[in-house]
Order: structure tokens, then C-alpha cells, then sequence
């Protein structure tokens, strides 16, 4: 099922992220497309955690990826929060069959167009940092060797998150999960002030600040920063 | 931890941040611990800073060595958004070259700086200070997060006063997955009002208690343009 052409440009893609003036959230968008595209699933959804025993939403494919990862985190139930807190992959749930399992999330996914669920942890060594999912349709099952592409993605976004290849100190893996929440929460703020210096969407406001980082060769959070620090 | 901070709900202002360095001391085993307030300057080399409280005169003193010494962890924690977590200041002559035999004459080994922030509107630092080499536990990581998280509101309440409104019991933020939309308002409050984002978000809370509403609520109506706050410099800090 998975794509071999599609992984070679995503490691094209994934090897230039990690040179150079790496922007950790346009980043995990982007893995998020990926995933989505060499599984064959139509939505994936990134969480991270807040390392207060909280998942917090990084990053979706789409908006239904984005609706069903809050959908988890609004009501504490979901295959994100079960691997997260298992530390065990979710792989090839079938949601019409899930009822007993998640008797609020199974009904909403299939309400937006998903029949199977797939989720695999962000581990560096016994920390669980967050979760990657996927979300099919029922002919998107994954056999051993997608779920081996899979995780080796969640783990490039692990990696990739603490932009070092390994995090000496355990000091260091709160100092880069804390940073990448922050970028985050400056990008939606920025957004909300760009909406409101321009006269436009939040959206339009989001495309606008990607655009001025790509041909200013900085990074999104930079730029969001300064809009927030000229306002 | 919250209800060990907070108390009373009269308690306000600076009794509570200096309740919150003693629990911090007690819940954390450290031996000092320091909330200083700090506002960004823009392409200067140093940063300044108040003390705003202390769980003692000793730990005082280990922080304002770093403000007229003008580098330090409190400082790299502020400047850089994210914790500066250092388990031996043995290791960390080459970072802060002034800052590290000075606190280890002050008696301190360990420091760990959290930045009081939401996302671009930051306030301070919450800084713990240790007479021994350690790290921090996930438990102790989680509980340093969650104190300075309540600094941050604490500070954030004097922004903007809401008169008997007490916010005591109420969370910073509301609901995590309900947050996206908090945080655009207040950067689209910031650029409608022309205050700081710090402000911004200050308004939109005691907006929230005046009217008896979810936070949430008001941002969501702030972003669709429903909702209009005045400009009313009679409740700028």
C-alpha cells in the first residue's frame, strides 16, 4: 500500500528540513501531509505533550484531521490518548466496530467519512512525547511493513522535534517540547493580529505569514514574533 | 496546588507569588525560588527585571546577581521562550562566564528557569535554585510547569483588575482544544485596542468575568466581530 516514490520525496523533503533553519511547526504540517499520502489515509492529526500530563493539538493533514483531534482531546477519549498513554501503537481499527471502545469518538469519525483509525507513539526512549494518527477509509488497512514506514515516521518527527540526534541530558527534552508548544501558540496569535491588521481571515492570515517566511528565508515562528513585537 | 497558592480568595497580587516560591521550595525540594518580572527589550544586549517575590532574602540575592550581572539562566529562559534547565553550574562556565562562580559562591548548584508566557506575551521567569547538583523527575517537571502556569495568571490578573470578580478559581485558559481561538483573538485584540498582547488577553478575561461567560465564548465572538472591547486606559497596569 505505501508508496515507495512518494518516501523517497519525503526523505528529500525531511533530510533539507533538518539542515537549515528548521521550522518546527510548518515541519510537522507538513509530516502530517506525508503521512497522510504514503499510507493512503485521508486525514492525519500530531499531538504533543504539555508534560503536564495534557496532550496538546501540533498539527493536521486537514481540518477533519484537525476536528477529530480536538474531538479527542474535548472528550478525553480516543486512539491518540490511548497510545499515549500506552505507548502502543493503535493499528487498523475498525471504527464500526469500535463502540465499546470509544463510544464518543467512533460515532463522530465515521460521522465525518472514516471507517479504520491508526495512531503510533512519539518515543524517546521511556518518554512518550505525543502521538501520530491516521484516519482511513476501510480499504486503508496497513500490513507489518506499512506500520513499520509508519513509526519510523513518528520517529523523524521525534527526532526532528528535538533537532539533535540524541538528547544527552533529559533537561533538554523539556526545553525543546516546551519551545515547540510555544511556536505554536505565537503562530495562532500572530495569525489573530495579521487578521486584524489586513482586514482578513484567520486562515488567509496564516497562508500570508507562510508566504512572507518562505521568501524571507526565516523561519514561520520568526516571523510571527515579529508581527507580535511591531504590534 | 492551585488551592496551596491561591488560598483565600482575597489573597492577591504579591502575598501569593511569594506563597507560591515557598510551596515551589517544599513541593520541589530546592532551596530557593524566585518569580522575577521582565518585559522584552528589542535588540538590547541585556535584560532588566524585578523581583517580584522571593521564598527568601538568600534566594533574592542569587537573582539579582543576574540581573546586574546581566546574563544568566532567568535571562536566557526569558529571552529565548522556553525553560533553561541546567543540573550542575559545574558544566556551565562557557554559558554564563560572570553568572556561574558568583551563585556557586551564593551556595547554588542547580537552577532551573521557566518562562512565564503565553505563546509572544511573556512576563517573567519563575527560577528555582538548588544547593546540589540534580535534574528534575517527569513529577517534579510537571509540577514546575503547573506553578509557573499559576504565576503566569497571577500576574496576569493585575493587568487588568475585575473588581469583586475574583478570578481565584478560574484557569488561565479554559479547555486546551478550545485555546486556538483565545490566542488568535487576543493577537486580533492587541492590533483592535493598540495595547500589549499581554493586555489584550487581561481585557479579554475580565471581559469573561464581567459578563459571566466562558473565555472561549468571548474569543469566539471577538473573532467573528461580534464583540467590541473599548480601549479604557483607567484599567492599564
Amino acid at each position: 500500500m505505501i508508496s515507495t516514490e512518494r518516501i523517497s520525496d519525503l526523505f528529500v523533503e525531511v533530510a533539507d528540513t533538518l539542515v537549515d533553519r528548521f521550522d518546527v511547526i510548518d515541519f510537522l504540517h507538513n509530516l502530517t501531509v506525508h503521512a497522510a499520502g504514503i499510507s493512503g489515509a485521508d486525514a492525519a492529526g500530531l499531538m504533543l505533550t504539555d508534560q503536564m500530563g495534557r496532550l496538546q493539538f501540533m498539527a493536521a493533514s486537514n481540518p477533519n484531521g484537525e476536528t477529530l483531534e480536538l474531538f479527542q482531546l474535548q472528550n478525553s477519549e480516543g486512539p491518540c490518548l490511548d497510545c499515549f498513554t500506552t505507548g502502543q501503537p493503535v493499528v487498523n481499527a475498525d471504527l464500526a466496530h469500535a463502540a465499546d471502545r470509544w463510544p464518543i469518538f467512533a460515532p463522530r469519525a465515521i460521522q465525518l467519512g472514516y471507517q479504520s483509525v491508526h495512531a503510533f507513539p512519539m518515543r524517546l526512549r521511556e518518554h512518550i512525547i505525543g502521538a501520530l494518527n491516521l484516519f482511513g477509509s476501510a480499504d486503508a488497512l496497513f500490513d507489518a511493513g506499512d506500520v513499520r514506514v509508519v513509526q519510523a515516521l513518528a520517529d523523524i518527527a521525534t527526532i526532528a522535534l528535538m533537532q539533535e540526534r540524541t538528547i544527552r541530558r533529559a533537561e533538554e527534552l523539556t526545553e525543546q517540547l516546551q519551545g515547540a508548544l510555544t511556536s505554536r501558540v505565537v503562530i495562532e496569535q500572530a495569525k489573530g493580529a495579521v487578521a486584524a491588521l489586513d482586514g482578513i481571515t484567520t486562515d488567509e492570515a496564516f497562508e500570508l505569514l507562510r508566504s512572507r517566511a518562505r521568501s524571507s528565508q526565516k523561519r514561520l515562528v520568526e516571523v510571527a514574533q515579529a508581527v507580535l513585537d511591531e504590534g | 496546588m492551585r488551592a496551596l497558592v491561591r488560598g483565600s480568595p482575597a489573597a492577591a497580587g504579591a502575598p501569593m507569588l511569594t506563597r507560591l516560591c515557598e510551596v515551589a521550595v517544599r513541593e520541589l525540594r530546592m532551596s530557593g525560588a524566585v518569580v522575577s518580572l521582565m518585559t522584552p527589550v528589542h535588540r538590547a544586549p541585556d535584560q532588566s527585571g524585578t523581583i517580584a517575590a522571593a521564598s527568601s532574602d538568600r534566594a533574592r540575592s542569587v537573582d539579582e546577581l543576574e540581573f546586574s550581572l546581566g546574563e544568566g539562566p532567568g535571562t536566557d529562559a526569558f529571552l529565548g521562550s522556553r525553560p533553561v534547565l541546567t543540573a550542575d553550574l559545574e558544566k556551565a562556565f562557557d554559558r554564563w562566564p560572570g553568572y556561574v562562580p558568583a551563585a556557586l559562591d551564593a551556595g547554588v548548584r542547580a537552577t532551573f528557569a521557566f518562562p512565564m508566557l503565553i505563546g509572544a506575551a511573556r512576563f517573567g521567569v519563575v527560577h528555582l535554585h538548588c544547593s546540589r547538583a540534580r535534574t528534575l523527575t517527569d513529577h517534579d517537571t510537571s509540577t514546575s510547569l503547573m506553578l509557573t502556569e499559576l504565576a503566569t495568571e497571577i500576574v496576569l490578573d493585575t493587568y487588568a483588575p475585575v473588581g469583586d470578580h475574583t478570578p481565584a478559581d478560574v484557569p488561565l485558559l479554559a479547555p486546551d482544544y478550545r485555546r486556538d481561538g483565545i490566542y488568535q483573538a487576543q493577537g486580533m485584540l492587541m492590533v483592535a485596542l493598540g495595547v500589549s498582547l499581554q493586555e489584550a488577553l487581561a481585557r479579554m478575561r475580565a471581559h469573561a468575568f464581567a459578563t459571566d461567560q466562558e473565555l472561549a465564548a468571548v474569543a469566539a465572538d471577538i473573532l467573528a466581530g461580534r464583540t467590541h472591547l473599548e480601549p479604557d486606559p483607567e484599567v492599564a497596569p
